[in-house]
């Protein structure tokens, strides 16, 4: 089997060395494969093992004043919590930001090569690549690894010539515009909180609340949700952080604790 | 749920298909076109894996526009079933590419025409043909219904009710929207009704 | 790369913990190896610093447990591949004339282990040191290459049971906040030192894959102009070798 490594190329100047006595030290980068001949069953095994830091809830939308991205931070290997303090929302660059859902390790990497992809076509053409454009790069990239057991759900959110933008991209190649997305262990929830909120004339406090509620409310129903729930929006000047807040402390903030009702006081028997 | 169908009438040919985005248990979107414009007088409808479909829909488009550009006239409609089928059984023997599609198209010659292929590079000539869960209902349907030489408003009634049954089997989510002209394509939409939806969704349909 | 069988992994055991304090940063290992309910040795280091198969970097060092045979060929591959050129000189260095800082590496240990992304090192590594304004800085990995930088961390067969505790001693409220509320890890050096020694001790207690003295590393930032390799005087990485504890 050939594998496309063409996402990963680099484009550092190439150092030749006559006497290179280490050759596989100037090769380009690409992904070592087992020499087992059962791929698949590797796969899953190797996966099962080393458990790699997975779980989310994440979700944007778009509505007249731009676009909102939302996300938790939580990640876990299997049961255990692996961080509290994962950044979901990947600032790809001034314009545009990505969220990441399943396993974090791809998520991070494919992210940091479309971010450089965008920088690469910024330079080369004179202008900010279109949202349209960075995520069908990225779905390209990801459907070119289809069947090898990548696991990525993201958003690419944004705002280019056309306006503001929203694509939902997973690493079975899908690749969905739209207005509305949520993805993630969670995100069921989420878009039982997002749908039934959601109206494209929303002012940005009133959709950044949405989202930040559709996100504690995940959390609150979703084990491998949790942390700190972070909202971005995208405006036509760029994205900018909204807010982040500890989903416990949102808790307390929607839910306040009210002192119980004593229904009957208990009074002590007079003694005899 | 997925469901795409397509039929021959009287001077054009005719596909419809859903128009959700289903990914396990949830409807990402609900207006997915699945209809693929490869020129203006032949378009293919596919079902299957999202990524493979949307990936493998749209090589397909820019060869037969590849074709047209260096030749300076289009592929028939056979001949672009043909070359569909043959990256279909490429495919097939390194990783499979799963979708089921109906190609149809118009040509002066022959006038319209439907072809089936599927994920194993089976290549069949049509009157009329449908995947996807929705076929369970609207094969019979159109094998009911179905006449040689039908209108065009027949034809967008005949698959309006073959989705509507669909709809309250599967998913609340199925439309259709049509599109028609003499010799281009347009898109508008139908007026089907069903007790629980209004369609206004996808059916593509080419006519002379 | 062949493979007999289709099963290459094992684990080895081992626990690694790391804190980052303002102008500090200790990393620490436990020494045993083990199989199943067979311990290899006793006496050896998970922890690798970076160049030492040449020359030391001053600025950070990588604790690694899991897979013995996947956390040599890491280190190894580190220091090759990366860091030295035919001339046995710094490639990095070469292009950039400074060492790599310990952001650099640790963006370059996540690459590196998603290059295996498909027959992954089964390590589980932390990356300490000191940053480029001289905080103390730590990396934790899973095993195919997403990172984080956090103030503290433990990794391992005791992650589980260390990291609540650490959690416990040293959390400090979320990066992500906004707005941001201040974070540092209130420990000076020698209490972080106390601390790390404290839950090998306690960790010793429930985890047979753990040994209960750990090889320390210290990183202090008091030194400047550490480009040139010889100055390794300039680095007070110390294994402590406490005569009580051994």
């Amino acid at each position: 089997m050939k594998l496309d490594a063409s996402g990963l190329q680099s484009f550092a100047p190439h150092r030749a060395d006559p006497d290179n006595l280490y050759p596989d030290l100037s090769a380009p980068p690409s992904f070592d494969l087992p020499g087992c001949p059962d791929f698949d069953g590797f796969q899953k095994k190797a996966i099962q093992t080393v458990k790699p830091a997975k779980g989310t809830t994440t979700l944007a939308f778009i509505f007249n004043e731009g676009v909102i991205v939302a996300a938790d931070s939580r990640a876990s290997m299997g049961g255990y919590i692996s961080s509290q303090t994962v950044k979901k929302i990947i600032e790809i660059n001034p314009y545009m930001i990505g969220t990441m859902a399943g396993a974090a390790a791809d998520c991070q990497f494919w992210h940091r090569n479309l971010g450089i992809k965008c920088r690469l076509h910024e330079l080369a053409n004179k202008r900010r690549i279109s949202v349209t454009g960075a995520s069908k790069l990225l779905a390209n990239i990801l459907y070119s690894y289809r069947g090898m057991g990548l696991s990525v759900g993201t958003m690419i959110a944004g705002w280019d010539e056309t306006g503001p933008a929203l694509y939902y991209v997973d690493s079975e190649g899908g690749r969905l515009k739209g207005k509305r997305f949520s993805v993630g262990s969670g995100s069921p929830y989420a878009y039982g909180v997002l749908d039934s909120g959601y109206r494209s004339d929303l002012s940005i406090e009133e959709a950044a609340e949405l989202a930040r509620r559709a996100i504690y409310h995940a959390t609150f129903r979703d084990g491998a949700s949790g942390g700190v729930a972070s909202v971005y929006h995208v405006g036509p000047n760029g994205w900018k952080k909204l807010s982040g807040d500890d989903v416990g402390e949102l808790h307390y903030k929607y839910y306040p604790v009210v002192p119980a009702i004593v229904e009957h006081e208990m009074a002590d028997a007079p003694p005899a | 749920m997925e469901c795409v169908f397509g039929l021959v009438g009287d001077g054009f040919a005719l596909i419809a298909a859903d128009s959700s985005a289903v990914n396990s248990i949830l409807v990402h979107k609900s207006n997915e076109d699945k209809i693929m414009v490869l020129d203006s007088h032949k378009l293919l409808g596919a079902s299957g894996e999202a990524g493979d479909r949307a990936q493998f829909t749209e090589y397909i488009q820019k060869n037969v526009h590849l074709y047209q550009f260096r030749n300076g006239i289009p592929l028939t409609t056979a001949a672009a079933a043909n070359f569909t089928r043959g990256e279909l059984a490429t495919a097939l023997r390194k990783e499979p590419i799963f979708c089921e599609h109906l190609l149809a198209g118009y040509d002066k010659e022959v006038g319209p025409s439907l072809y089936y292929i599927d994920y194993i590079a089976t290549l069949h000539k049509l009157d009329k043909g449908a995947f996807g869960y929705g076929s369970y209902f609207s094969l019979s349907m159109m094998d009911r219904h179905y006449r040689n030489r039908m209108s065009l408003e027949q034809a967008i009634d005949l698959a309006t009710s073959a989705s509507s049954r669909s709809v309250l089997g599967w998913s609340s989510l199925p439309q259709t929207s049509s599109s028609r002209s003499s010799t281009r394509m347009e898109r508008g939409s139908t007026r089907g009704v069903n007790p629980f939806h209004q369609y206004d969704g996808y059916v593509h349909s080419i006519v002379s | 790369m062949a493979l007999r069988g289709d099963w290459v992994y094992e684990n080895n055991g081992g626990t690694c913990v790391a804190i980052a304090g303002l102008d500090y940063c200790v990393v620490a290992a436990d020494t045993r190896l083990s199989v199943g309910y067979s311990i290899y040795t006793r006496d050896y280091s998970k922890i690798c610093n970076l160049c030492d198969l040449l020359f030391p970097a001053d600025k950070c060092v990588l604790a690694s447990s899991g897979f013995q045979g996947d956390m040599k060929a890491l280190q190894k591959n580190l220091a090759a591949k990366h860091l030295v050129s035919v001339h046995l000189l710094h490639i990095y260095q070469h292009q950039h004339n400074k060492q790599m800082s310990c952001p650099a590496m640790a963006r370059l240990l996540s690459n590196t282990l998603y290059y295996k992304r498909f027959f992954p090192y089964y390590t589980f590594n932390i990356l300490g040191g000191l940053d480029n304004e001289g905080k103390g800085c730590v990396y934790t990995y899973d095993a195919v290459g997403s990172y984080e930088r956090v103030g503290y961390s433990c990794q391992g067969t005791g992650g589980a049971l260390i990291m609540p505790v650490l959690d416990n001693q040293l959390k400090s409220p979320s990066p992500l906040l906004l707005p941001a509320r201040d974070a540092v890890t209130p420990l000076s050096e020698s209490e972080a030192v106390d601390l790390v020694k404290d839950v090998f001790a306690s960790a010793t207690e429930r985890d047979i894959y753990t040994v209960r003295f750990p090889i320390f590393f210290q990183l202090l930032a008091f030194c400047e102009s550490d480009i040139f390799p010889t100055q390794q005087h300039a680095y007070s990485s110390r294994v402590l070798n406490d005569p009580i504890l051994k």
